[in-house]
C-alpha cells in the first residue's frame, strides 16, 4: 500500500434498508488525479463523506495516507484539502477570518497563514473579498472560498465534490485551470463529478460507479479503445443514395445508420481509434463526399453509458 | 508556496481555537446584546423596586437580595435556550459542517469548544445581573454577604446544567426552532410542573429534578438555612403539605451528574451524527 494514499476495502453504506455504497474496493496512488464518475444517486456523495469523515461506513474501511479514517479521523485528514457540495460558512466571519480558524485548527503558523490566506484567496479570485461577511456572497463565491480552504494548508490530497457545481461557465474554467495546476504540483487528487468532459479534461484515470457498485476504473487515455458504441455524425455534400446507405450499414463495426432526408447520417459505430480511422476511408471508397466526420458522444460518455446501461440491465 | 509537513495542535489548543471563533459568533450577533439588555433592565428594575414602593427600610440585607434573584432562573434557561439549543445543530441545519468537520479536528474537540463558548456568555451575563445586585446592596446596605458569592457559583453551576441539556438537544434536534422552544419550556413549564406536582400530589420531594436543585441559588440567602418540615411540623391551615427545601451538597450532586450525563450522552450523539443532506 506504499503508493496507495486512498484506499477504500469492501466500504459499504446502507440507510435504513437502501444499500447508498456497495463493497467499494478502489485504490487510488500517489500524484494521480481521478475522477468519479456516476449518475445522481449512484453513490459518489456518500464515498466522499465517508472519505472526508462526514458519514460513517456500515461496513469496511477507507484509509487516507495509510490512516483507518473512522478509527484514525485526525490523522487521516491532516494531508487532505476537500470541497464537499457546497459548503456554508458562518455569516458572522470574513474569508480571512475562516481560513484563519481553519489554519489554526491545522496547526499552521501566523505567518503561514496569513501567506497562504493570501496566495489562495488571490489563486480564487476572492482577494478583493477578503474582509466582507460570507453572508453577502453568492454560492459561487462560496465555493471558490471553500476551494481557498481546501488548499490553504497545501495538501497532498485533494478530495472534490462537484466542485465546478454552482458556478457560471467563467468559473468552471478557472476551477478546472485551478485543479489542473495542482496536478503539476504532486497533488493526489479525488474529484467525483457528473460532468464526463470535465473529468476527461482533467483527470488520469476514471473510476465509473452506479447503484453503490464500482462498475470499472480506466486510465483516461485508454478508454478510445474501450467504448463498446459511439455515435458519428458525417456531414455529407449531397444526398446519399439507398445502395450507399445499404452499404454502409454492412461496413465492419457499423451497429446502425440513421438517416433522415438530410445532408446527415448517424452512425452507431463499434470499434476504436484505428477502426473508426478505417470507417472513415472505407466511406470516401464508397463514394460519399463528406465534409464532417465527428463523435458525438466523448469516448468516456459512451463508455459511461455502455457500463451503465448493462448496470441497469 | 510549498509548506513542511505541520504538526497536528493539541486537542486543548484546538478547542481553544473553536471556542474563540464561537465566542466570535455570540460576540457579534444579537442575542448577547438582548440577553445582556435583559439583564441590566430586570436587575436594575428590581433592585429599586423596594425603594419605589417604599419596603426597603423594612427588607434585611438579606431579603433585599433574595427578591431580585427570582427572576434569575428566566435568565438562565434564556441564556441555555440561546446559546445551546443551536450551537451543534446548527453545523447540520446551517450546513458550516461540511467546512468544519473535514479538518482534523475531533467532533469531542469542537463539542467542547462550542460548550465552553456558550459556557462563557452565559457567566457573562449572569455576572452583569449579579453585579447590579452586589453594587446596589453594597450601596444601600455597605455590606455584601458572603453567601450571594455562593449563589453566583450556584447559578454558574446551574446554568452548566443546564447547558448541557440545551446541548443534548442540540445534538439531537433536527431544528433550530424545535430545540429552542424545548428548551425554554423544558425548564420555564415542563419540569417546574412537574416539581409541583410531585410536591402538592404525591407528596414526593423532587430532588432528582434540576429545576428543583437550582433552588439553592436563592434558597442559600435563607438564614439560618432552612430544612424539610413535614404535615403538622408547623401550624399551617387547611392546605398543611410538606415543605421541601432543596439541600446544597444534594443539589450540588444532582447538577453536576445532569452535567455529567448529559454532555457524555451529547458529545456520543454529536459524534453518531452524520451530514446526510
Amino acid at each position: 500500500m506504499a503508493n496507495e494514499v486512498l484506499v477504500t476495502e469492501n466500504l459499504s453504506k446502507s440507510y435504513s434498508g437502501f444499500t447508498a455504497l456497495d463493497r467499494l474496493n478502489l485504490k487510488v496512488t500517489q500524484n494521480t488525479c481521478v475522477g468519479y464518475l456516476g449518475p445522481n444517486g449512484s453513490g459518489k456523495s456518500t464515498t466522499i463523506k465517508i472519505l472526508t469523515g462526514l458519514l460513517s461506513p456500515t461496513s469496511g474501511k477507507a484509509y487516507l495516507s495509510g490512516f483507518d479514517i473512522t478509527k484514525e479521523t485526525r490523522k487521516a485528514m491532516q494531508n487532505v484539502g476537500a470541497v464537499v457540495e457546497t459548503p456554508e460558512f458562518y455569516p458572522y466571519l470574513n474569508p480571512k477570518e475562516i481560513l484563519e480558524y481553519f489554519g489554526k485548527l491545522r496547526g499552521m503558523s501566523k505567518n503561514d497563514i496569513s501567506s497562504r490566506t493570501k496566495e489562495t484567496l488571490e489563486l480564487v479570485r476572492l482577494s478583493e473579498w477578503s474582509t466582507k461577511k460570507v453572508h453577502k456572497f453568492s454560492k459561487g463565491m462560496k465555493q471558490r472560498l471553500a476551494i481557498a480552504a481546501a488548499l490553504l494548508h497545501d495538501p497532498s490530497i485533494i478530495i472534490v465534490d462537484e466542485v465546478t457545481s454552482g458556478l457560471d461557465p467563467r468559473g468552471m474554467i478557472e476551477v478546472r485551470d485551478i485543479i489542473k495546476s495542482l496536478k503539476k504540483n504532486d497533488k493526489t487528487i479525488f474529484m467525483s463529478s457528473h460532468l464526463l468532459g470535465e473529468t476527461q479534461e482533467i483527470c488520469d484515470k476514471v473510476a465509473l460507479i452506479d447503484k453503490g457498485k464500482l462498475l470499472r476504473v480506466e486510465d483516461v487515455s485508454n478508454i478510445g479503445n474501450l467504448s463498446k458504441n459511439s455515435r458519428i455524425q458525417i456531414d455529407l455534400v449531397e444526398l446519399p443514395s439507398k445502395s450507399q446507405i445499404s452499404s454502409i450499414t454492412n461496413l465492419p463495426g457499423v451497429v446502425d445508420v440513421k438517416h433522415e432526408l438530410t445532408l446527415s447520417l448517424i452512425v452507431t459505430f463499434s470499434g476504436g481509434l484505428s477502426a473508426r480511422a478505417d470507417l472513415l476511408e472505407q466511406l470516401q471508397e464508397h463514394g460519399l463526399r463528406i465534409v464532417t466526420f465527428k463523435q458525438l458522444d466523448s469516448d468516456l460518455e459512451s463508455l459511461y453509458l455502455d457500463l451503465v446501461s448493462q448496470s441497469v440491465g | 508556496m510549498k509548506m513542511a509537513q505541520i504538526q497536528l495542535p493539541s486537542q486543548s489548543s484546538q478547542i481553544i481555537t473553536v471556542c474563540r471563533f464561537e465566542l466570535l459568533k455570540f460576540l457579534r450577533g444579537k442575542k448577547i446584546l438582548a440577553n445582556i439588555g435583559i439583564a441590566l433592565a430586570v436587575s436594575l428594575v428590581l433592585v429599586v423596586t423596594p425603594q419605589l414602593i417604599q419596603i426597603d427600610s423594612q427588607l434585611s440585607v438579606y431579603d433585599y437580595l433574595t427578591f431580585p434573584l427570582g427572576f434569575l432562573p428566566y435568565l438562565l434557561v434564556i441564556s441555555a435556550a440561546f446559546f445551546g439549543s443551536n450551537s451543534l445543530l446548527s453545523e447540520f441545519h446551517e450546513r458550516t459542517g461540511y467546512a468544519l468537520f473535514p479538518n482534523p479536528v475531533s467532533k469531542s474537540s469542537i463539542w467542547l469548544g462550542k460548550f465552553f463558548a456558550a459556557e462563557l456568555v452565559s457567566f457573562l451575563i449572569i455576572g452583569v445581573y449579579f453585579g447590579v445586585i452586589i453594587t446596589a446592596t453594597e450601596l444601600k446596605y455597605q455590606t455584601i454577604p458572603e453567601e450571594i458569592f455562593y449563589s453566583l457559583g450556584f447559578a454558574f453551576v446551574s446554568v452548566t446544567s443546564m447547558m448541557s441539556i440545551a446541548f443534548l438537544v442540540s445534538s439531537i434536534f433536527r431544528g433550530p426552532t424545535g430545540a429552542a422552544v424545548l428548551v425554554f419550556f423544558l425548564f420555564i413549564m415542563i419540569l417546574p410542573i412537574i416539581d409541583q406536582v410531585l410536591i402538592g400530589f404525591v407528596d414526593t420531594k423532587p430532588w432528582f429534578t434540576p429545576t428543583f436543585s437550582s433552588k439553592i441559588i436563592g434558597t442559600i440567602l435563607v438564614i439560618p438555612y432552612p430544612s424539610d418540615l413535614a404535615p403538622g411540623d408547623l401550624p399551617r391551615g387547611p392546605f398543611d403539605v410538606h415543605r421541601f427545601v432543596p439541600y446544597v451538597s444534594e443539589s450540588l450532586l444532582v447538577l453536576l451528574g445532569y452535567i455529567l450525563v448529559s454532555s457524555i450522552l451529547s458529545i456520543y450523539a454529536f459524534k453518531k451524527r452524520e451530514m446526510i443532506s
